[in-house]
């Protein structure tokens, strides 16, 4: 039977089904053992199923039901929130942060200079490099700004970007990112209603060709499943005196563009979290002073990229531990702005408690693949508030000033 | 009748006349709405009344969602979700489910492809005594006729007397005289006689919803790896208490998204062993040679007392091991006749614990690999159960404590030998009948 499913989807397919040419069937390839199947109608993606060996093949007369099914939700949806209005383009500066890994940044740059409308610039951050290679990929890729930041951390050198950007807009990406060919005007797009200051994407796995890719993508929910556009302001703050604001819910970092003025109101990236600090959360937190400053954030699942995710387990781990401990120490760094107590609780009890029970039920039910993703992260939320202890006591977000924070 | 005329006007029974049902103690009641019964109203998105109200008599509403013909939701409305004067605005049935299941069938019909064939079709229907019924459904399933013909076939299932006979004759419909008194040796006796590719089975106690045939023609045609296709069953009358608390519960239905199930599914614990989910024996179509290759329905299921249920859970669990697709279509619906009398409510509560657990004792005989996922069913099951015991005492579960317990006694009772008691009761009944 199919006890510890997810463990048993490796290598998974991806397959990108097109609602608006003819369909066709769905059958797996010589070793996949599962299909990833996204479903996409007017240029966006609309629906995903995951359809096991089990499943498979699918003929072309049975997509049209399963689509329907798959893309309801975001469909349903559809037309509550209107496109946005046409408005002129603003400018985009693209920010890609990197650290030592030449390859990747390769083809991230490859696909931004594939992008038709073109950013109007691109700047490559290299993040406390160990060699010069990083150096040599942007300076033969041509149209990218080189800029190093000794200071290791991922908001150093985002905010290192955004004082080197001068455009309104500052999309950032992730080096083991490739972005699709409308992805600038797909995210630019939104920004013409004029609170908005933040837009994010979906993001898709680029490959599932690895039990940790897919451990990620379909145990821990990748970077979000979410296909129906989402605007969130103020009020999404509010909820019941003991619960955070799930401001991770907004989107990822490595799909992301902020307007610049922004960050002049309130303030830059948090060098106290991110990878390469506290390990994450360093976005979720700008979204939340954001929200607080009564500024808009929009998801919109049409601006696409694609994620490498990590290979091998050991990185996974390692990154779910980041993940998990980043979060809490976002919580803390939450309630020094606003000093509610649903942040503690929910750094202190909530995390904890939740990943605890997981781990419990995972072990009870025997479902090996959903423990592996758990134990990590119950490590990391469990190291959070010590984290916090230690990361607290620096200095928090700098202002977007010309001199920087180059104490 | 009054409080529920315009859902039951395709089912009015036919003046097949002179002998009185022998059904009678279960549909004659006076008509009028029992105290504590639901009015059923129906009604298009399109043309929602602005204002919609309870009616005398009536302790809630049951409402049926359509949008451009095609069945979008289910609504059960108790009086306590209504306003102060007991009615409601028209415009906000539309739930969120029910915007989905539109996007959903909106979407279906901008991308369905021409040209797939449908296999021929045989619509069998087992019936025991119940000639009225029979009669009803004869007649609901002449009014979606379409240019297409298909084979209607009727098992008279060793009936006390010869009315079933009589009303197939008036309506020029094929019936089979099955002498081994019990569901399955019905269904069987249909699968032997049938000669469509694809057996439609239907319960005696349910009328074909308009597009029932179109619906479940389309999922076959769509689907030609299927082995099953389930539909939709919904309430024909919500007129007393037992419907009410039936339909509360959930009922038959299984929602209103089209599924396309296969031999595995992600993440879904005991998938497939929890096979309730599938769909419901009143609506069901198999491909006729599967089940000939699979040995036929399990004539120990599905026999009438002491054990009339477990044959759907079985086939649908039997045609998904066997690596055919099961598919769900909603808009196969039918309208499903619930039980009157809450006592009678309460042998089915009984019977449906008894007839899961024969299942599950059978399975794990039949299908060794399965065993560790049957004894998780069976824990969650009773842990189900419970929580529902927990949700009575705190006054959130509207089935009452009586209908929970005699559905666990009956579960109990199941596992404790009773799939070996019915197969030595039909062996019996074997060597009794000529």
């Amino acid at each position: 039977m199919n006890r510890c499913v997810a463990e048993g989807l490796a290598p998974c397919g991806i397959r990108h089904v097109d609602l608006d040419a003819p369909l066709e069937a769905l059958a797996p390839g010589a070793s996949e053992r599962a299909i990833y199947a996204l479903f996409w109608r007017g240029g966006r993606p609309v629906g995903w199923r995951l359809l096991l060996a089990g499943e498979l093949p699918a003929p072309a007369s049975a997509i049209p039901a399963v689509a329907a099914e798959a893309a309801g939700k975001a469909m349903a949806l559809d037309g509550s929130d209107a496109d946005p209005p046409a408005g002129p383009r603003p400018s985009v500066t693209v920010v890609v942060c990197t650290r030592d890994r030449p390859e990747d940044l390769r083809r991230c740059l490859a696909s931004l200079l594939a992008c038709d409308p073109a950013p109007d610039g691109i700047v490559v951050v290299d993040n406390a490099p160990r060699g010069r290679e990083t150096e040599a990929v942007v300076r033969l890729a041509g149209r990218a700004t080189y800029l190093l930041e000794p200071r290791p951390g991922l908001s150093h050198a985002r905010n290192a970007g955004v004082r080197a950007a001068t455009s309104e807009i500052v999309a950032f990406t992730d080096d083991d990112v490739e972005v699709t060919p409308d992805w600038i005007a797909r995210l630019a797009a939104p920004f013409a209603e004029p609170d908005v200051a933040c837009v994010t994407g979906f993001v898709i796995p680029a490959a599932l060709e690895t039990e940790a890719a897919c451990l990620f993508e379909f145990e821990i929910g990748g970077f979000g499943h979410e296909m129906a556009r989402r605007r969130f302001d103020r009020s999404y703050l509010r909820r019941g005196w003991w619960r955070s604001p799930e401001v991770w819910k907004i989107g990822a970092g490595a799909n992301m563009a902020i307007r610049r003025t922004a960050f002049a109101e309130v303030g830059l990236f948090d060098p106290r979290l991110g990878a390469g600090a506290s390990g994450c959360s360093e976005d979720s937190e700008l979204w939340f002073r954001l929200l607080r400053a009564g500024r808009i954030c929009r998801y919109d699942p049409a601006a696409v990229v694609y994620h490498h995710h990590r290979a091998d387990r050991a990185a996974l781990d390692r990154q779910l531990r980041a993940y998990s401990r980043g979060h809490s120490v976002a919580l803390f760094a939450e309630f020094a702005q606003d000093r509610r107590i649903c942040h503690l609780i929910r750094a202190f009890a909530v995390m904890p408690y939740f990943h605890l029970r997981a781990a419990v039920r995972a072990s009870l039910r025997g479902d090996r693949a959903r423990l592996a993703v758990i134990a990590p992260q119950l490590r990391g939320c469990l190291e959070g508030p010590f984290s916090a202890l230690r990361w607290m006591r620096r200095p928090g977000p700098p202002p977007l000033t010309p001199e920087g924070d180059a104490a | 009748m009054v409080a529920c005329q315009d859902a039951r006007v395709n089912a009015r029974r036919d003046n097949v006349a002179v002998p009185p049902p022998i059904s009678a103690t279960e549909t004659a009641t006076s008509g009028m709405a029992a105290a504590g019964g639901y009015g059923l109203r129906e009604f298009d998105v399109d043309t929602l009344p602005a204002r919609l109200a309870l009616r005398p008599g009536e302790a809630g509403l049951g409402v049926i969602l359509r949008d451009a013909g095609r069945l979008v939701g289910f609504r059960m409305l108790p009086r306590a979700a209504l306003d102060a004067d007991g009615g409601m605005d028209g415009a906000s049935l539309v739930d969120v489910e029910t915007r989905e299941a539109m996007a959903v069938e909106r979407l279906r019909a901008a991308l369905t492809l021409a040209g797939a064939r449908a296999p021929s079709l045989t619509v069998a229907i087992c019936s025991k005594d119940r000639w009225d019924w029979v009669d009803r459904l004869l007649g609901s399933l002449e009014a979606v006729r379409d240019g297409e013909p298909f084979e209607v076939l009727v098992i008279d299932n060793a009936s006390s007397h010869d009315r079933i006979g009589e009303v197939c004759a008036a309506r020029g419909v094929r019936c089979v005289r099955e002498p081994l008194a019990g569901l399955d040796f019905a269904r069987n006796r249909a699968i032997a006689e049938a000669s469509g590719e694809v057996v439609a089975f239907l319960d005696d106690d349910v009328v074909v919803d308009r597009n029932w045939l179109w619906a479940m023609r389309r999922a076959w045609a769509e689907n030609p790896d299927a082995g099953c296709v389930t539909g939709l069953v919904l309430p024909m009358a919500l007129d007393t208490e037992a419907q009410v608390l039936f339909e509360l519960r959930g009922g038959f239905r299984r929602g209103f998204r089209p599924q396309r199930y296969g031999a595995t599914r992600h993440k879904e614990r005991h998938y497939p062993a929890g096979s309730g989910r599938f769909g419901a024996g009143a609506n069901m179509s198999l491909r006729r040679d599967l089940v000939r290759a699979l040995g036929g329905f399990d004539e120990a299921l599905d026999t009438g007392r002491p054990l009339p249920g477990g044959g759907d859970l079985d086939i649908f669990y039997r045609v998904l091991r066997a690596g055919a697709t099961l598919v769900y279509e909603p808009q196969a619906a039918v309208r499903h006749e619930h039980r009157r009398e809450t006592a009678v409510l309460a042998r089915q509560y009984y019977t449906w614990g008894l007839g899961f657990s024969a299942y599950v004792v059978k399975s794990m005989r039949a299908d060794p690999d399965a065993r560790p996922a049957f004894r998780r069913l069976v824990a969650w099951w009773f842990g189900y159960q419970a929580k529902r015991v927990v949700g009575r005492l705190r006054g959130r579960e509207p089935t009452p404590m009586t209908l929970i317990v005699g559905e666990v006694w009956g579960g109990i009772v199941g596992l404790c030998g009773e799939y070996d008691r019915s197969h030595r009761r039909i062996a019996a009944v074997k060597a009794a009948t000529p």
